[in-house]
């Protein structure tokens, strides 16, 4: 009897214990991998705690999944997944579809977190532009984290109706407050930007300072565009002449068209007529280069790391191509001047070896040793051409801006 | 307690062992099979001592005697600015130094020297090699324009020069160092091997007639640079060859050209054996050991046109193969032709560099 009853216990149990992986599987993975892509047990951990403890702290989801289905549709498959696994809560899902070459963002309209298809485009820019598949999931988590922090924060500001939007008022697209331009050459400045910003759609802004009252360059030029009634694309340059930092920052459509190394770019080619004190020259060289940038991303190309602008014709080839002619020249020269050379001591008696003599007796090929050493190649992880895009950040009003700057 | 030695495998590094059933060394780990001698270490395999003496040998007895009455009207001329000495027939009335050019005189009867083995007669005559000279200064971009003047080129003299030939057999022992590298991609990482070999090559050949200049006077390069002679076309010696033309004495004795002989003999035959040696990424000669067997020596005279001429207070010496017609000879070059040459070829580059890329720049 006591054996019997033992026997029967243990049965149980073990189907009971056989069970409970399976419950604890289902509803709630933070990171589904079904392509089993070179992450290691630790990274993966990583992940789903990080995931975990913003799930606990703040109630919202962020899953991440990799898939390789081509008989599947992304959308549904993504939908289906986040069902799967937060369907009851705030969340939010990116998932990268191999089978397809696909990626997709889904959050479920009804948690009021109004997700656009921008933040959907930053989540994956900010997952693609790392080097590994490990530092992309942490940068779209991260990401989404910030992104839904500032979601909630609209959410109360509307709500409690003090919004941290101020409208001050439109402006002209060229305030010259530090009077660093002369009449005319802020009316032909002007209405080059006007002519420029109307033809292309978007808002083309240069604003100087004499001071910017501590604000960092950043934060002034970002809100400076957004309470001014700025198209919601465009690009300001803001110059203060308090620190000299001059900032560039980027708006909507503006963003996919300056991306960080665009940015780069033209602070590279402004900045000395900056230092040199021909303002007139930088935001002159500004507005024509913002034209050709955004000219280029509207061909579906804009300038970035592995596509920039033709650079000036490089006078450096001249002085290279007068060396290499000197050294052709003197092969030449000397070639000329060994024909007249045609004395010499003989090194070997080649002529006087009788035919067919040289016969070896012994002839032998031994391995001795063998070494093999083997070096790491460090890998770029596929997907992103290396690098590139725009990295953004969020003004005061939610909005979303890019951009960048320096010190002139 | 008796110590054993560890024999290493060349592929894996691990321990060889002795197989029975093969009679031969076999690696446990890693399968391959060596023949037993590899492992003991041969005199020519040991890193201990190395043979680096060659063993030569010569036999120097060269030439024969004159038939008595043979050289009755045979005289030396002797030159005396630049102390060359020319034998001739008593006919010839030689009257300048085919050297330097200036006069020559009668220095006595010409006796007791040896009698030459072979000579290669005269097959080309003045006339053709006159032209040579013009065909040598032909097509020499350099070359001043006053050197084609053609008051210069009557000064042309055949002269007989006396030649020691050496033939011998040779045995050689050649130990080369070899590698090989191989490198692949797999996963994460680049792999490199390289195998290191040692090579050894054993073997005989032989010479013939090898030359080396019996004249002090005649500089041994411009000799070697009209090389070779057809000695399917030697004959044995006849004074009555000698008519009409100079020849040298020797004044170099057969031992002291043996080193030439050596020298080349020895480059020839490293050269021959690592031709041998193919298939590897790099090769490397460890050391060389050569044996000469059977050296004698012969006493020829070769048939060669000289020219000489002074230009600018320098001189310029000319040779030609008077048997195959070879032509050398040293020119001056004129430096401003040379700095033309050079500014043109210069000037006509740089602007095809710079034209290539604006063209790259704007199409691209």
């Amino acid at each position: 009897m006591k054996r019997k009853l033992l026997m029967i216990s243990f049965i149980l149990s073990m189907l009971f214990f056989s069970v409970i992986p399976t419950f604890a599987e289902s509803g709630s993975e933070y990171f589904i991998d079904e392509t089993n892509e070179n992450l290691t047990e630790e990274e993966i951990n990583t992940i789903k705690e990080k995931s975990r403890l913003i799930d606990e702290e703040y109630g919202f989801k962020i899953i991440y999944a990799h898939i390789d289905k081509d008989y599947v549709s992304t959308v549904d498959e993504s939908i289906a997944l986040y069902e799967a696994n937060a369907s009851d809560y705030n969340g939010i899902i990116l998932i990268i579809n191999e089978g397809l070459n696909e990626w997709y963002v889904y959050s479920p309209k009804s948690n009021g977190l109004n997700f656009t298809v921008d933040d959907a485009d930053i989540l994956y820019d900010t997952y693609n532009s790392q080097h590994t598949i490990y530092d992309g999931v942490i940068a779209y988590i991260d990401k989404a984290v910030e992104l839904y922090k500032s979601k909630i924060e609209l959410l109360n500001n509307k709500s409690e109706n003090n919004s941290s939007y101020q409208n001050l008022g439109p402006l002209p697209r060229l305030v010259d407050d530090a009077d660093l331009l002369s009449n005319s050459e802020e009316k032909l400045l002007l209405t080059k930007l006007d002519d420029l910003s109307s033809k292309n759609n978007l808002d083309i802004v240069v604003v100087t300072k004499n001071t910017i009252d501590g604000k960092s360059p950043m934060n002034y030029a970002d809100d400076f565009y957004d309470y001014h009634e700025y198209k919601p694309d465009g690009i300001l340059l803001l110059i203060s002449m308090e620190d000299r930092d001059y900032w560039m920052s980027t708006t909507g459509y503006g963003i996919k068209a300056f991306t960080d190394k665009g940015i780069e770019y033209i602070s590279k080619k402004i900045v000395s007529n900056l230092s040199d004190g021909d303002y007139y020259g930088a935001f002159d060289k500004f507005a024509d280069l913002s034209d050709k940038f955004i000219i280029e991303a509207k061909k579906g190309t804009p300038y970035d790391v592995d596509h920039m602008p033709k650079g000036d014709y490089p006078f450096i080839v001249l002085p290279i191509s007068g060396a290499v002619g000197l050294l052709i020249s003197f092969i030449y020269s000397s070639s000329l001047k060994n024909q007249l050379k045609s004395v010499a001591k003989a090194y070997k008696a080649t002529s006087y070896i009788v035919p067919n003599s040289l016969i070896f007796n012994d002839s032998r090929e031994v391995l001795v040793d063998k070494h093999v050493s083997k070096t790491y190649i460090s890998r770029n992880n596929s997907g992103s051409s290396g690098g590139g895009g725009s990295s953004t950040h969020f003004g005061s009003s939610g909005v979303s801006h890019g951009g960048g700057g320096g010190k002139f | 307690m008796t110590v054993l030695q560890d024999y290493k495998c060349p592929s894996c590094g691990g321990k060889v062992e002795f197989d029975s059933h093969l009679q031969k060394m076999k690696c446990p780990f890693c399968g391959s099979v060596y023949e037993v001698e590899q492992f003991e270490t041969p005199e020519t395999f040991s890193d201990a001592q190395y043979n680096l003496e060659d063993n030569i040998n010569w036999n120097t007895a060269a030439g024969g005697q004159w038939d008595s009455g043979e050289t009755d009207d045979m005289l030396v001329y002797s030159c005396n600015s630049c102390g060359g000495e020319i034998v001739a027939e008593k006919e010839t009335g030689a009257t300048s130094c085919p050297y330097c050019g200036n006069p020559v005189v009668v220095n006595g009867q010409f006796a007791g020297d040896l009698k030459p083995d072979l000579i290669i007669p005269f097959k080309l005559d003045k006339k053709q090699a006159k032209e040579a000279l013009n065909n040598h200064l032909k097509g020499k971009k350099l070359l001043p324009k006053i050197f084609k003047d053609q008051n210069h080129i009557d000064e042309i003299k055949g002269l007989y020069v006396p030649f020691w030939l050496f033939d011998a057999d040779i045995n050689a022992r050649v130990k080369y160092r070899a590698t090989n590298t191989r490198s692949w991609t797999s996963g994460d990482y680049r792999y490199n091997e390289v195998s290191t070999y040692n090579i050894f090559r054993a073997g005989n050949m032989s010479y013939s007639h090898v030359p080396v200049d019996g004249s002090i006077k005649i500089n041994d390069d411009l000799m070697e640079s009209i090389e070779p002679y057809d000695l399917s076309e030697a004959v044995d010696f006849k004074k009555a060859y000698l008519s009409g033309y100079l020849a040298d004495k020797y004044t170099v004795n057969a031992e002291d050209s043996i080193d030439r002989a050596n020298y080349r003999i020895k480059n020839s035959t490293i050269d021959a054996f690592s031709s041998s040696v193919r298939g590897y990424d790099s090769v490397q000669t460890v050391n060389s050991n050569i044996s000469l067997n059977n050296g004698t020596a012969k006493y020829a005279l070769y048939p060669v046109w000289f020219l000489n001429t002074t230009w600018q207070n320098n001189h310029y010496y000319f040779a030609m193969n008077g048997q195959t017609g070879k032509f050398v000879g040293n020119l001056p070059m004129d430096k401003s032709l040379y700095w033309k040459h050079f500014i043109q070829c210069f000037v006509v580059s740089t602007l095809i560099i710079i034209i290539l890329s604006v063209a790259a720049y704007f199409l691209l």
